[in-house]
Parts: structure tokens; sequence; C-alpha cells
């Protein structure tokens, strides 16, 4: 029982780099060993709050409290809850506090996990604030690129599409500047760039990063390229979202620029990623959604203190 | 009937015999220096002067408060909104110590988030809380929708 027990999952900046190979060590431990986990929750109980659409990070979180042995309530939109008539979240939260032993949640008001965790008593892990953070996306993203290269020291990565309003970017860029040497490439329209915030944090602690705009400016040594969506819905202006909403794409005929590099997306995928790329080598984001389920397991497993 | 003594004539405010002077507020924020304050000095007896001559910034605010010292927390709750402030701790009418303000280390329910997505403007009963980024160049970021704010934006938001 370690140091995790009742802290929350808010943001990837509260993490130091032994935070982050504490959590990707269990989770390893817990994908090579399922049997050993699967009635580790047994009698606990998540609660998997998500007040805003969700497939993957919603279901991937029920799942992996069901094969630790554990159970789930919840919701999935407001529809249905008290927030429809006017409850405050703080209200909500504090009732579902003494019905359960670990929060999962998603919302769409930014800092919103942060002020649900100084609220309530049991462990909250951010499933995405808006446009500010999701921790475990992140989490599951460097353990899937710890898969693949073995360390997560000297990568050369390029961050592609929504730089701007992606939150997996911000977060992936924050946690992979606590390892050493790596490099990085945005890939994006004008418009979509990297916010001052990130730039900042990265000029601070002497992170390299260059900028393009074209798929053909891709330098040729790149480890990963973390494709990402331009999503509408984080847009404040809808004429802003036509504009850049295809201005990337990553297909088969890319791979003469992407070479051995490979292709990861948080998912979901509109246009920015053609299907014809989905059986190429590079194409690994099916294995790296699938990560998201010993990842959430791990936190869910330190954050309680049952290990 | 005896004349006020010249330096009297000139005074605003009357000395207060014990308690806290801040000086070099910058003019006009006076009444925000005491909203930030109410909870510290609440009860207390005030005086007040606004945009009167400063012989270095031209025109400042003045706030006495009597009976009561401020401590160092308590002080620089002030350092936002009066970086350049003096606060005087006077015993028996006279100065006994003092000293400017710096920056706390989260700034709480002064600066509102620029970020209308934010918690903080969206749900009752949370309160805008910042962390100093860089308090040379003045910037602020949110503690909870972890956006920056720089100097002309916070002092819009103030």
């Amino acid at each position: 029982m370690g140091e995790f027990k009742g802290r929350s999952i808010i943001s990837i900046k509260d993490f130091s780099r032994e935070d982050l190979d504490l959590i990707l060590n269990r989770a390893a431990h817990i994908k090579a060993n399922p049997s050993n986990y699967s009635l580790i929750m047994k009698g606990k109980v998540l609660a998997s709050l998500f007040f805003e659409p969700s497939t993957r990070t919603n279901l991937s979180f029920n799942s992996a409290m069901e094969k630790l042995g554990g159970s789930v309530i919840g919701f999935t939109g407001t529809s249905g809850t008290s927030v429809k008539k006017g409850e405050s979240l703080a209200d909500t939260v504090k009732t579902i506090d003494t019905y359960c032993d670990v929060i999962a949640m998603r919302h769409p008001l930014e800092g919103s996990a942060r002020h649900v965790s100084e609220v309530v008593g049991v462990p909250v892990i951010n499933g995405g604030d808006g446009a500010n953070q999701h921790p475990t996306q992140t989490m599951l993203d460097l353990f899937t690129m710890r898969e693949y290269k073995g360390n997560l020291n000297g990568l050369n990565v390029c961050l592609a599409g929504d730089l701007k309003y992606g939150r997996t970017v911000h977060s992936l860029a924050a946690a992979l500047s606590l390892y050493n040497n790596t490099k990085f490439v945005f890939w994006a329209p004008d418009s979509l760039r990297m916010p001052s915030e990130v730039r900042k944090d990265l000029d601070a602690n002497g992170v390299q990063y260059e900028e393009v705009e074209r798929v053909e400016q891709l330098p040729a040594d790149l480890d990963f390229v973390y494709a990402t969506r331009i999503q509408a819905e984080r847009f404040p202006d809808p004429i802003e979202y036509e504009r850049a909403k295809n201005a990337y794409n990553i297909s088969k005929k890319d791979l003469k620029f992407i070479k051995d590099a490979k292709v990861m997306h948080p998912l979901p995928r509109v246009n920015e990623l053609s299907y014809d790329f989905d059986d190429t080598p590079n194409a690994i984001y099916f294995q790296q959604l699938a990560n998201g389920i010993p990842v959430r397991q791990a936190l869910m497993c330190l954050t309680t203190g049952v290990i | 009937m005896n004349a006020l003594p010249d330096d009297e004539k000139f005074r605003k405010i009357a000395a207060i015999r014990n308690g806290t002077v801040i000086d070099h507020i910058p003019a006009g924020r006076v009444l925000e220096v005491v909203r930030v304050l109410k909870g510290d000095v609440m009860g207390k007896s005030m005086s007040i002067a606004t945009n009167v001559d400063s012989e270095s910034s031209g025109r400042k605010d003045l706030l006495k408060i009597e009976n009561r010292e401020l401590s160092d927390t308590e002080a620089n709750k002030i350092a936002i909104l009066a970086p350049n402030a003096t606060v005087s701790t006077i015993r028996d009418y006279k100065v006994t110590d003092k000293k400017g303000v710096k920056l706390p280390e989260f700034i709480v329910n002064i600066v509102k988030c620029g970020n209308p997505k934010c918690i903080t403007r969206n749900e009752p009963g949370v309160n805008s809380k910042f962390s100093v980024v860089n308090d040379k160049v003045l910037e602020l970021r949110c503690f909870y929708c972890e956006k920056d704010m720089n100097e002309a934006q916070i002092q819009k938001r103030i």
C-alpha cells in the first residue's frame, strides 16, 4: 500500500516521472497476469459519472472495474439526473460519494475534476474535463509507447492535428517532457498551433520542438506520430472549425513520409486518419485503446489502496 | 479656539494610535483592498483616502485600520492589487514596523478566471484560485482549468 492511496488522478502535471513509472509498471504486471487481479476489487464500487458523451473511456473504466471483481454504478449524459433539475455539481457528487469507493468522471467544464476532488472523500479519476486534461489517456499512451520502444527516453514524437484544443496532446507533451531527450514535431494548421502555456512549459524544461504544416515536412526519424481529431465540440467559433476541419489527413500514401513511425490516435476519428491505414504495420491505435484497461485497473487499485 | 497644528491642516486622515497603515495603494483600488481584507478586519474602524497626491506615483489610495495589526500572510493577500504597497504597524502613534508585500503562493477569490469554460465561472461556491507562474512579469495560472493569464488580462479581471 503505497503513496497513491486516496490520491486523485486529475492532471498529468501532478505526477513525477517516478509516479508515472510506478503506474506503468503496475499496469504492465496486471496486463501480464490478469488472473492475479480478477477478484482484487470485490466489494468495491466505481461510480462512473460521465456528464458528456464517451464510448471508449466510459466503457473502458467500467470494464476495467468489472474485470477486477468490482461493480459499477453511474450515468452517461445528464438526462434523468438531478443535474437536469439544476443541482450543483458539488451536491451531485457529494451524494454519490456515499455510494462508492472511487469516482471516474468526465465533465465539459474545465477544472471540474479538481473541484470534485476537493468536495468528496473518495479518490477521483479525471476522464476528461473539457479541453483541459485527460490524464488516463496520457498514461495509456505512455504505456503503449513504452511497450513498443522499451523505454520512454530519447523519443522523437510528432503530435498532429488539433493541438490548440486537444487535451490529449497537451497532456502527452507535459508527460513526455519528464523523460530524457524527448523531441517533438508539432504538425498542425496555423489556426490550431500548440498553445503558449504548453510551449512555455516545454521551454522551461529545455525540450526541443519544431512546427510543420504538411506531411512532407516530417523528419525521417520519428518514433511516433500521434494523430488527433479536429474537434468541432471544442471550437468556440463554428466558422473557425469549418475552416480547419479538413486541414490534414493520414492515409496509406503518406507512408513514404511517416516511414517506420508508429501511428497512434486516441479515437474517435473522423476523416483525419483514413481506413486504408489500419492494416499497415504502423497503425497501433487499436492496441493503444486496449491498453486503457490495464492502465485504468492499475489506477483504481492504487488509489483505493487495494495494492 | 485652538488652531490645528500645521501638519494636521494638511493631513487628510487623522493619525491612528494603534493599528495598520497601508500606503501606496494604486489610485482607485482601496475599496478592493478592503474587500479582500474584509474577513481579517471585520468590525475594525477604518479610514480611507482615495486619489490623494503621491510624490512617487502621482496619485494613490491609503487605508488605515485601527487596533488591528496585519500578519505577513494577511498583508500579502493584497499584493496582486497593490504590488508596491507598504504596510506599517503603528503602536502608540509610532511606526514600529514597515514592509512591502509579496505575492502569496495562491491568489484566492480576487481575480476572475478569463476562461469562460472554467468551473469557477460556472458553478456556485467555487472561488477562483491562481498560482503565480512568473512574479517578475506577472503571470497567473488557474488552479482549476490550468489556463494562464498575463498582466494585462489579470488587471482587467480584478
